[in-house]
């Protein structure tokens, strides 16, 4: 047999080769269309970025609205605002409406434990005073509550509680909008750098270090916005953004594949400048679930 | 070379063993009429991407027989050869504003239907490697099993089997389902000559493998 009869045969006996049954016509595309009108399937690592995306969007529309709002409605001579954390409703009185200004103390004399503490600003109520006596007696045992605590401990450094040249207590919409935003930053970035520890013990992982690269990257972005506008000179909140600012920033440049020494240099960096104390004691109780991490 | 062979076909890209079912040849199940069947290419195209379902239909309808075909030939198994025909169709729906009609949509069809059988292959083959080392303890050749298979047919399908990547669907393409060497060109993303030299390749080596074989047997 020569080579021509062999590829011959070879051809025909090759068309047996995986032979094809019936197409199963009707059963296949009932599987394309159900598969064409299903949703389209996202990635997990997108979703997540998207999320986070999302959520710093919404934090800087809200510190823009809110710094609109306090533009506008602003008067010429109101005093420079101040922020306070204030509860929302009393355990022992049950006043859902009331404003109980609490100073959050750096050294961890005081905490905000009265009541379950969301961020508030006192002259919000202050605002109304002229229309409602009831609030405008609250509002003055909330000045008096406040002058009290301070005059009781002078040396208080409230982070994240920018206070006004004369010591106010928070005054106008931009500090009420300003002060959410730094919560919610916060709380957020507390949960990174936390999980990032966590994250940093175990073994390296490329992926985890690019979703915390990402998500740093994000937070990085709020803390800048944050810095560039605040309204108020409190040093005690400049610092801790700026240890914040340098933190994020080393994270959002760290990959798995690095050097150890990247690693050590983040926790140096977080152990030196206390920044995770620093945020545990300036983020008030509950502002966390709040933020829906 | 073997895309004379398939002059007198009807269907200018087919074999005449496989013209009886193309899409002229066909009516398709949901009552499309003549008129849906004789469109072309280009108007069915226009009418899958305005929305028409019955000619999405009709374009499955048309392409589904030999789409799965090839599927089934590459990879040997039914279930897989769905998979690969319905992954092939879903790309295709999705990515229909892309097909500007340089080829025919068969063609392109059917470009789509290699890149995604000949990826899913190399997919399976990577979890076969990974599992053999237990189905081949399973499969130990014992006193009872013959080594070989003593049917031409079943060596030659052996063989078929133990070509290369490269090799394998050239093969499969033109000696078993009919293509010519531009369409396999296309298909695979080869020049036509390499098309040529592949199959030559493929063919020198069964010829090889079937020989001693073939002359005890045949002869």
């Amino acid at each position: 047999m020569n080579d021509h009869e062999l590829d011959d045969q070879m051809r025909h006996l090759a068309q047996s080769y995986n032979e094809p049954p019936a197409t199963p016509r009707d059963a296949m595309w009932e599987r394309i269309e159900r598969a064409r009108r299903g949703a389209p399937v996202v990635a997990i690592g997108t979703s997540r970025r998207w999320r986070w995306l999302r959520a710093g969007a919404g934090i800087a529309a809200a510190l823009m609205l809110g710094i609109g709002i306090g533009r506008l409605s602003r008067g010429p001579g109101a005093a420079t605002s101040a922020l306070t954390v204030a509860s929302s409703a009393h355990p022992q009185t049950g006043e859902t409406a009331a404003v109980q200004p609490v100073m959050v103390a750096a050294n961890g004399s005081e905490t905000p434990n009265e009541g379950l503490a969301t961020a508030s600003l006192a002259s919000t109520a202050q605002d109304t005073d002229a229309t409602n006596p009831v609030r405008a007696t609250r509002a003055e045992r909330l000045r008096a509550l406040s002058e009290q605590r301070r005059a009781a401990s002078p040396g208080l450094a409230a982070y994240g509680v920018p206070r006004g040249p004369q010591g106010a207590v928070g005054e106008g919409s931009e500090m009420s909008a300003y002060r959410l935003a730094v919560v919610d930053h916060m709380a957020r970035t507390e949960v990174l750098l936390t999980s990032f520890l966590v994250e940093s013990r175990n073994s390296p992982n490329a992926t985890r270090a690019a979703q915390f690269a990402s998500l740093s990257r994000d937070l990085l972005k709020t803390t800048r916005l944050l810095l560039a506008t605040r309204s108020t000179d409190d040093p005690a909140l400049t610092r801790l953004l700026e240890d914040l600012e340098l933190v994020l920033m080393q994270i959002s440049q760290y990959t798995s594949e690095g050097r150890r020494g990247d690693l050590d240099a983040i926790n140096q960096s977080l152990d030196r400048r206390n920044v995770l104390p620093k945020l545990r004691s300036t983020i008030p109780a509950g502002a966390a679930a709040s933020t829906g991490i | 070379m073997n895309g004379e062979r398939f002059t007198s076909s009807p269907h200018p890209t087919l074999p005449p063993h496989l013209v009886s079912t193309s899409c002229n040849a066909r009516h398709p199940p949901d009552g499309i009429g003549d008129t849906a069947r004789d469109v072309t290419d280009q108007q069915l195209v226009a009418r899958c991407l305005a929305g028409d379902r019955s000619a999405e239909r009709a374009l499955y309808d048309a392409h589904v027989d030999r789409v799965f075909r090839l599927a089934f030939r590459l990879a040997g198994d039914a279930d897989l050869a769905q998979d690969f025909t319905q992954e092939t169709f879903i790309r295709a729906f999705d990515r229909l504003t892309q097909y500007r009609g340089d080829a025919s949509l068969a063609t392109w069809l059917h470009t789509i239907a290699t890149s995604v059988s000949l990826n899913g292959m190399r997919s399976v083959t990577r979890l076969r490697s990974r599992s053999a080392p237990m189905d081949e303890l399973a499969e130990l050749p014992s006193r009872h099993t013959p080594v070989a298979p003593h049917d031409l047919r079943e060596r030659l399908h052996a063989a078929i089997d133990g070509l290369s990547a490269k090799l394998r669907p050239v093969f499969v393409m033109h000696d078993v389902e009919g293509y010519t060497h531009d369409e396999i060109g296309t298909a695979l993303g080869i020049p036509v000559g390499t098309s040529k030299a592949r199959l030559f390749d493929a063919r020198a080596k069964l010829r090889a493998a079937l020989a001693l074989f073939a002359g005890d047997t045949i002869s």
